[in-house]
């Protein structure tokens, strides 16, 4: 089955359409799976949440008027998956008795590594070691693009509190730009 | 500081910098690390590679969705059905049918215009006398009023005079016995309060 544009192709998985939903999948699965991966820092959390997030997608799909593009709806209901999902996390990790950044993640190093690690495992490992709510604001300010009106209103709080965050993310790690 | 917040705020929103404002908070130790931390963020970005995602269980994420089509069929039908008997029943009640049932049968009847307009007038009338009614009524409660508010506010000014004369006499009496007490004093203090006054001869 050919789909002429991306348009028809929502409308088919509106309708049922396994193949249209299925080719939907394969058009997105990596910019949600990336974001899942820089928020959770973990590969298999990642990809649990992105299951997840995709039969949330696929639920919501209805709801979707094409006033955004596809693209930013899906990671925004990524991102709600997200959220339960790191809450559900912080409760066990609050049973277990262990600190609140991510452990067990495939990339755990301490801090001074930092440094020899290389594009993306130095991004995830970067975002990890900020707060929850920090690493939020720097995932939609420097991966997502919003602004930080846009970043108040997904997150439900002031644009003093989005500033703040990012902010404080910044100054949290200090780099020193590796000479290249 | 506010300037250069300022300047920092707009650059992050709007990736909108000029060499001038750029050497303003490079100029600035704070927003200098500021600056350099978020243009590490920003090459981050840039330079972010979206590898392959790994192999996950797609299909799990399709379900049979109900045939929203004949659903949305049985809703119209309903719609239109419930509309047509809405009219039905709207035409019925205006052209005030009447169904009789006999032993001869089922027998429906329509009124005639000209019984209706004899109705109509009939209400017509009945109304305009109620409305009379209602402003007679509504005159005679204002008059009423009228004249209790009257009849109070004299009452009232009645009560006031007659508490201001009351008043009257009373300090009219005060004043008398206050007089006579004087009168009293002055007599008894007399003869000798003047040979006090007389000057001894030297």
């Amino acid at each position: 089955m050919f789909f002429h544009s991306e348009k028809k192709l929502i409308n088919k998985a509106k309708q049922g359409n396994k193949k249209a939903w299925l080719k939907l999948i394969k058009d997105y699965e990596k910019p949600i799976y990336h974001y899942c991966l820089r928020m959770l820092g973990n590969p298999d959390d990642a990809v649990d949440l992105l299951q997840e997030a995709f039969i949330s997608i696929y639920k919501s799909l209805d709801s979707f008027r094409f006033d955004s593009s596809f693209k930013t709806w899906a990671i925004k209901i990524a991102h709600f998956r997200c959220i339960e999902f790191y809450r559900k996390q912080k409760i066990c990790l609050q049973l277990d008795d262990l600190p609140e950044t991510m452990s067990g993640s495939v990339y755990d190093c301490p801090e001074s590594s930092l440094f020899t690690q290389k594009g993306n495992e130095q991004v995830i490992i970067a975002m990890s070691l900020l707060p929850w709510e920090q690493r939020n604001v720097v995932e939609l300010k420097f991966f997502q693009h919003y602004t930080f009106e846009e970043i108040a209103k997904q997150l439900d709080v002031s644009t003093n509190t989005v500033k703040s965050r990012l902010y404080s993310a910044l100054n949290k790690l200090k780099i020193q730009l590796e000479v290249s | 500081m506010s300037d250069l917040n300022k300047i920092f705020e707009t650059w992050l929103n709007t990736a909108e910098l000029s060499e001038e404002n750029k050497s303003l908070l490079l100029a600035d130790p704070i927003f200098r690390e500021l600056y350099n931390n978020a243009t590490h963020w920003q090459s981050q970005d840039k330079g972010y590679e979206q590898t392959q995602v790994p192999q996950w269980d797609k299909e799990r994420t399709w379900f049979e969705k109900s045939d929203t089509k004949s659903l949305v069929f049985n809703l119209n039908w309903l719609n239109s059905a419930m509309l047509a008997m809405s009219v039905l029943l709207s035409t019925l009640v205006v052209t005030n049918t009447q169904f009789e049932v006999s032993e001869q049968g089922f027998s429906i009847t329509f009124n005639q215009i000209s019984k209706q307009e004899q109705q109509l007038d009939d209400l017509k009338v009945m109304l305009s006398q109620i409305q009379q009614e209602n402003g007679l009524q509504a005159w005679k409660m204002a008059q009423q009023a009228i004249d209790t508010g009257r009849t109070e506010r004299r009452e009232d000014i009645n009560t006031l005079i007659t508490y201001l004369k009351d008043q009257r006499l009373q300090d009219q009496t005060l004043i008398k016995l206050q007089l006579n007490d004087l009168a009293e004093q002055v007599e008894h203090q007399g003869s000798t309060t003047i040979a006090q006054n007389i000057i001894p001869e030297q």
